[in-house]
């Protein structure tokens, strides 16, 4: 096993035992045990669907309404921008949750994510790891990403494509990982606008609320897909201004998702949801897996965010939020039962400084400072955790409670057990139980009232003799309410047995799915202590599910030996039964592919520990293998890049095909009419240098005398890449492609000539011209004679257009003059001249 | 008529490019000869459109790109990725280089004012989305060969 496994294993370990004990109270790790019951439903946190606990990280998504209604300028319902404190409350306490302060070790991995949603809804913080350190800066992030501003707000809120984008989202993430969204909204279901003048708009608004029933109930509907992936849901509902028909189905999909009854409900909304109760079908019967939180305004949900704990917030001490001007909460358990209070500010206008009134008053009804039995761990907001001191641990016996005197209604206040686990002792009777545990503080009292029962099926053993007598598994529990009000089930203690060793998990699980690893092995780690048993050797031994043989999963459980340092290598020899001897040690299950592939899912393979008890027997206690393993072979990278290679070779050539044709299509000449004019010119080189151009009866080029009648038509070929002159030097012009490798070349026009052709304007280095352009100048086919060099000029010029005169005018000397200065050392066209050369002018006489 | 020091005006280099025009050799002018920033005209439509079809395309190939190879099959963004990322931008960087030719021909092209310039911006975006056509082409031979040993 790789050390990166190995620290997960570790962390995965930790988190589940944090989890648990947060969720079960003082139950040992056992199985999924509600935190709070609700009219007999019990609240559900990360449940995995087989009715344990997800023991991966936390991911929490923010899901941010970002409609107008927020800002709008007509009765915004949060013109203060109050929700950005509130988001920055609940971020600093969720990285608060990610410290481990106390000997429980309640440390969670938190990752947080931002989508919004308006008409649309998008990702826009991916789930990133949160901590006391960065949890500051996220929330600036969440301003900066949804800012308060009109314009980037949308101008509808609809939850179908919200939902739908948080679920594509957690189903991306790890089956493993315990999945929280928090739903900030302001508002009301409405997926497109409805104008207030329209005459249709009751029935336009019942369409819309009768859309968002059918995606929520439907077959794989919202909230079957919210159950199935296990995603605890925390409504924050801002009071909407304008409520109609589709606020009604709003309510009630929330219902439908977080599962909450509809007693449980916020007055408000239980009184808005009207006719939407129970949209989906009876909510009794749908597991509870969140909440709805109803805030009056945006100020108020920085109050709220602090009833929301991934770990569940623990057992309230009084109703929550209290009703009466001074909180009075029930008589509590003693204190060394108890991990810590969470006191929350859940109404205006409490706020934590009240507690400085708060006291405790004893079993005896002496009153106490907090600060006396209380010491502060966090404080976000509206929230203050505490945990107890020593002298809380040894003074406040069952009985005490909590009180504000003038104080304010509004207070929630929870208490949460510690996780405790005793030992029967040595390896006899003479052995006193005792706690094993850092955390709390069980007295003799305690483990004398320790009731016990059998883990195979849960009958009651008499007292402790035969418990310690007993061959299999047993399990423990302590009453810590004699009231029966707060805590009115015993809490579960976890037990190391004298005849019974201790096995950390409950199950092996081996779960991946992705590429076949190198070793094609993958393990599964328990710890297994027989230190405090009165046992000597035990033989572990593996019995295989008949589904790893098949085809499909062809795989098969050993177990190993990690090597001094606690980890698993990847040659390390499997053997299929191992002797444990008596103290701690790891028992590692691995599984094995035997082919390059893998799919297996199994959960009756056992790994069975046989040992002998003194005076009963051989003994058997096993512990299930879960296995959902999905293993992809990985190909050969020769073949991948091979492929890659002939798949990018084809689209170089089909690209190169793709612009060529782009490049026919597209560089034609005019297909409106163009005419070119032509102008025989001698041209000399005068003694400075610069080129003289006149024509060739030796007159002046400005004194050209335009002729209609020289106006030479261009016959266009059909694809329009090629002209000829009808008369005139009869010359032929054409559109050069660029070649085949050279694709983003410009395409040229050329007039064809045995010697070097010169153009205005230049394009392409003066290669050409534009096949788009309008008025041009071509000077070609050079004939030197004697000191002067006689060329035509042929002018393109368009049919359309009043002042062509002008334009030939314009051709004829400024633009052939700009030609004539790159002609003049061109010694095709002059022959060699002295190199000497003066600044170029054309002196045109 | 006799025309003093006329000076050629050399049409704008193409942002970006190495090439242009050819500068007259052997002569003096009346200011510096080269690359020179092109006439800011009024934006073009379809110049703006082109590019920002571009940028879109670009932006296409890169939402549809996987983020790892624990997908596990070949799935329908993967080839969506890699026709617009190898085709899809090349026709639009086509599309692109025709419009600004148009511009350049008719003397219109408009250049943005900043530091780098519109066409290569364009290049760079091509550049990317045809990395991103290659990625998903691995990501695709990857799960092909995978399925076929």
């Amino acid at each position: 096993m790789s050390k990166s496994l190995i620290t997960k294993t570790r962390i995965s370990s930790f988190v589940i035992v944090g989890l648990l004990v947060s969720l079960l109270g003082n139950s040992f790790a056992r199985a999924s045990v509600p935190l709070t019951v609700v009219e007999g439903k019990k609240q559900e946190l990360c449940p995995d669907g087989n009715g344990g606990q997800k023991s991966g990280d936390v991911d929490v998504l923010l899901l941010l309404d970002n409609s107008k209604s927020l800002n709008a300028t007509n009765s915004p319902s949060d013109p203060e921008n109050k929700r950005y404190e509130a988001i920055m409350v609940l971020l600093k306490a969720l990285g608060d949750l990610t410290i481990s302060e106390s000997a429980d070790g309640e440390a969670l991995k938190l990752n947080f994510g931002l989508l919004s949603f308006g008409t649309n809804a998008k990702t826009l913080i991916s789930l990133t790891e949160l901590t006391t350190a960065n949890a500051e800066s996220l929330g600036r992030q969440v301003e900066t990403q949804v800012p308060p501003i009109l314009d980037k707000q949308e101008s509808t809120t609809n939850y179908i494509s919200a939902i739908a984008t948080v679920l594509d989202e957690f189903s991306q993430r790890p089956n493993e990982n315990c999945k929280v969204l928090v739903w900030f909204t302001d508002g009301q279901f409405e997926s497109r606008e409805i104008n207030r003048s329209d005459p249709d708009k009751a029935s336009k608004r019942k369409d819309q609320a009768d859309e968002l029933k059918s995606k929520v109930c439907g077959v794989d509907g919202f909230a079957e897909r919210v159950r199935q992936l296990g995603i605890n849901t925390f409504a924050l509902v801002l009071q909407p201004t304008k409520p109609d028909e589709r606020l009604k189905a709003s309510y009630g999909a929330m219902q439908a998702i977080t599962g909450v009854s509809t007693s449980m409900l916020p007055p408000q909304v239980q009184y808005g949801i009207d006719d939407y109760e129970d949209m989906c079908g009876d909510i009794r019967t749908t597991p509870l897996l969140g909440e709805v939180f109803l805030a009056q305004d945006a100020a108020e949900i920085a109050r709220v965010v602090g009833l929301i704990d991934p770990r569940g917030n623990g057992t309230p001490v009084a109703s929550c939020p209290s009703e009466l001007e001074e909180l009075e909460a029930q008589k509590m358990p003693a204190a060394r039962h108890l991990k810590e209070l969470t006191f929350v500010g859940r109404n205006a206008p409490t706020k934590l400084e009240d507690l400085d009134r708060a006291e405790i008053i004893d079993a005896f009804g002496i009153p106490h400072p907090l600060n006396e039995y209380l010491t502060p761990t966090s404080e976000s907001g509206y929230r203050k955790v505490f945990v107890f001191n020593k002298k809380a641990e040894e003074k406040l016996d069952q009985g005490w409670t909590i009180k504000i005197d003038q104080g304010v209604e509004g207070w929630c206040v929870f208490a949460r057990v510690h996780k405790f686990e005793v030992k029967f002792g040595g390896p006899n009777d003479g052995y006193e139980i005792a706690q094993v545990s850092d955390a709390g503080n069980l007295n003799d009292s305690d483990l004398q009232n320790l009731e016990f029962q059998r883990a195979s099926d849960q009958s009651v053993l008499s007292d402790i003799s035969e418990a310690r007598a007993e061959a299999g598994e047993v399990r423990a529990f302590l009453s810590i309410d004699p009231t029966g009000l707060l805590f009115p089930e015993p809490i579960e203690i976890g037990v190391q047995q004298q005849s019974v060793p201790t096995i950390s998990c409950e199950l092996f699980s081996i779960k991946e799915i992705g590429d076949i690893r190198e070793s094609r092995r993958i393990s599964s780690t328990c710890e297994f202590d027989t230190s405090e048993t009165n046992l000597s050797t035990v033989t572990a031994s593996i019995a295989s599910s008949s589904g790893l043989a098949e085809k499909e999963c062809n795989s098969k459980l050993f177990f190993t030996e990690p090597n001094s340092s606690g980890e698993v290598n990847d040659d390390s020899e499997l053997t299929e039964q191992i002797e444990l001897l008596k103290g701690k040690s790891q028992v590692v299950v691995v599984l094995e592919a035997q082919g390059d592939s893998a799919s297996c899912v199994s959960d009756d393979s056992l790994v069975e520990f046989a040992f002998d008890v003194p005076g009963k027997g051989q003994v058997k206690i096993d512990r299930p293998v879960n296995i959902d393993l999905l293993w992809k072979k990985i190909p050969s990278p020769i073949v991948v890049w091979v492929l890659v290679f002939l798949a990018v070779l084809a689209a170089i050539i089909l690209n190169l095909l793709l612009l060529r044709e782009i490049k026919k299509r597209t560089a034609k000449l005019p297909n409106t009419k163009q005419y070119a004019y032509e102008v025989a010119v001698s041209l000399i080189i005068d003694a400075s240098g610069g080129v003289t151009a006149k024509q060739v009866d030796g007159s002046k080029l400005s004194d050209h005398k335009y002729a209609i009648e020289k106006l030479i038509p261009i016959s266009l070929s059909d694809s329009r890449r090629a002209g000829k002159l009808l008369s005139g030097s009869r010359s032929e012009i054409e559109v050069r492609l660029p070649r085949l490798w050279r694709p983003f070349d410009p395409a040229v026009m050329t007039l064809k000539s045995n010697k070097k052709v010169y153009y205005w304007p230049v394009f392409d280095r003066g290669q050409g011209l534009s096949p788009q352009t309008r008025s041009a100048i071509a000077i070609h086919t050079p004939r030197k004679e004697s000191d002067q060099t006689f060329a035509m000029v042929t002018l393109l010029i368009p049919s359309s257009g009043n002042k062509r005169v002008e334009l030939i005018n314009d051709l004829l000397t400024s633009k052939l003059g700009q030609v004539c200065r790159l002609i003049k050392d061109d010694e095709n066209w002059f022959g060699d001249r002295d190199s000497t050369k003066a600044v170029g002018k054309l002196r045109e006489i | 008529m006799t025309y003093i020091d006329v000076v050629a005006p050399t049409p704008p280099p193409r942002p970006g490019s190495q090439r242009g025009p050819v500068p007259p050799t052997g002569t003096s002018t009346t200011r510096p000869i080269g690359r020179r920033r092109p006439p800011i005209k009024a934006e073009s439509g379809s110049l703006r459109n082109s590019f920002i079809l571009l940028i879109v395309v670009t932006l296409i190939a890169l939402l549809m790109t996987p983020m790892s190879l624990s997908v596990g099959e070949v799935t329908v963004r993967m080839w969506l990725g890699a026709l617009v990322g190898l085709f899809g931008c090349t026709i639009a960087f086509g599309l692109f280089r025709f419009v600004s030719d148009q511009r350049y021909a008719t003397d219109t092209f408009y250049e943005w004012n900043s530091f780098i310039s519109r066409e290569r911006t364009a290049k760079l975006a091509t550049a990317i989305g045809w990395s991103v056509g290659i990625l998903n082409c691995y990501f695709i031979a990857y799960e092909i060969a995978r399925s076929y040993q």
